[in-house]
């Protein structure tokens, strides 16, 4: 699914630091990464998603590497993962629904009524009662999370990379996080978790494939 | 970038569902919202225009050229320019708003990872919009600023003629070239402010803090473009 073959990771601090990482997510499986800071975290998103090439080695997805891709086929490639970002990164003049919808929009065909009918039932998923309409400032923090959480699952991506999402597991939102993250495995979805708080990392009811760290010279294995 | 929005705009492929929405948001704001602010600015350069052309051509003892001169300098250089202002205040600072605080709050980037194109979402549909919009209301600038001239030269005795006659002399006068240039400037003019606006605020791509420069130096930009590519359609 994504596989960081042998790479070698700049990192912008310390200048002319990198980490050293070899990572192959298979079909159904869920890491969870402690990335150490933002900045790590943003540089590993960025590598996963072909934004930024590794210094050495190469970063596949479904078997693609990216410096290989046309534009075009890299955005498209792009629009088959689903994204939950650490700062929300809701468009404020769109209202919330578009935003969901906005990926979807634009990489498939798909009707907007089937697309807003799936958003409405991930929705009640994760809680809501359904899409609020309002624009992203009139939105309640803890809904915005979980339309976060609509927008990645929605479109049964084939990666699912959460970002930042540690920290704002409150009021219940971990049971139907965790009850999608399974749905979408049982439909070969890998997923790759930044959780950078300890108490979401090493937490035993997240049915995780591996844990890993990511160190000051290498991505490393934790027990 | 100026290139690349025609290229992609010319590529039906690029006119994704979110792209047309975003076109035909900024339309709106852009165009349609303008009208009545042209509309007034029509008005007033139609009753100054006419009474200073009245003035000096009857001090010069030229008034034979008065619908020539007005026909002339409002519809090739008068409208674009004043239309290309309004845009500036009405979509320029509009582009450099929003897209300065996506810059600001990543979203560009979120954009980015999602495999949806900023150029293409965010860009090439404003840019279009304002180019359009620039060309369309300079036609309804020219219309009020024409119809209200007309009525001011009757009013004032000027013409004898009737609003038809007006009417089919003023498209003669236009000519063949006038047919040409206020489509290239319009548009061109369009054009440069949308870019001059997204380039200005694409360079908040570094700036982690709301930078108030922009808005000014956003403001000035466009301006400066604005009468570049009048002057030089102009000449050429």
């Amino acid at each position: 699914m994504l596989e960081f073959d042998n790479v070698w990771l700049p990192l912008r601090e310390p200048e002319g630091s990198g980490v050293a990482i070899d990572l192959t997510l298979r079909a159904g499986d869920l890491v969870l990464v402690q990335p150490g800071d933002e900045q790590h975290e943003a540089a590993l998103v960025d590598a996963a998603c072909g934004l930024a090439p590794p210094g050495k080695g190469a970063v596949r997805f479904l078997g693609r590497a990216w410096p290989d891709l046309p534009p075009d086929q890299a955005n498209a490639l792009r629009g088959r993962i689903g994204h939950v970002f650490r700062r929300g990164a809701w468009i404020s003049y769109l209202t919330l629904v578009d935003n969901v919808l906005l990926p979807q929009l634009y990489h498939t065909r798909r009707g907007y009524a089937e697309l807003r009918a799936e958003a409405a039932r991930l929705a009640a998923w994760f809680g809501l009662p359904g899409l609020p309409s309002g624009r992203p400032g009139e939105i309640a923090p803890a809904d915005l999370q979980r339309a976060a959480y609509v927008r990645a699952f929605l479109g049964s991506p084939a990666l699912i990379i959460l970002a930042g999402a540690a920290g704002n597991l409150s009021g219940g939102l971990l049971s139907p996080l965790i009850n999608a993250m399974r749905a979408a495995r049982d439909r070969d979805a890998a997923i790759l978790w930044f959780a950078q708080s300890p108490d979401i990392f090493h937490n035993s009811t997240i049915p995780v494939t591996r844990r890993l760290r990511l160190g000051s010279h290498a991505m490393e294995a934790v027990a | 970038m100026a290139g690349g929005v025609i290229r992609q705009g010319l590529r039906p492929v690029a006119w994704r569902r979110p792209v047309r929405t975003e076109f035909l948001r900024f339309m709106d704001l852009a165009g349609v919202q303008n009208v009545p602010a042209v509309a007034v600015a029509g008005l007033l350069v139609g009753i100054s225009l006419v009474a200073q052309a009245l003035y000096w051509l009857n001090r010069l003892g030229e008034e034979q050229l008065i619908s020539t001169v007005i026909t002339v300098i409002l519809i090739r250089e008068l409208a674009p320019l004043v239309v290309g202002l309004l845009a500036i205040g009405r979509g320029g600072l509009l582009i450099l708003d929003e897209l300065g605080e996506m810059q600001r709050n990543r979203q560009c980037r979120a954009l980015d990872v999602q495999g949806v194109d900023p150029f293409l979402a965010l860009i090439m549909p404003r840019v279009c919009a304002l180019a359009i919009s620039v060309f369309c209301l300079t036609i309804i600038f020219i219309v009020v600023a024409s119809a209200t001239g007309y009525a001011m030269a009757a009013l004032l005795d000027v013409t004898q003629r009737s609003p038809i006659e007006f009417a089919v002399e003023t498209f003669r006068m236009i000519g063949t070239a006038g047919y040409v240039v206020i489509p290239v400037k319009t548009l061109g003019i369009g054009l440069a402010i949308g870019v001059v606006c997204c380039l200005t605020a694409m360079e908040r791509r570094r700036a982690a803090t709301p930078d108030h420069g922009q808005l000014p130096t956003g403001f000035m930009r466009s301006v400066l473009a604005v009468l570049l590519v009048s002057g030089l359609v102009s000449v050429l």
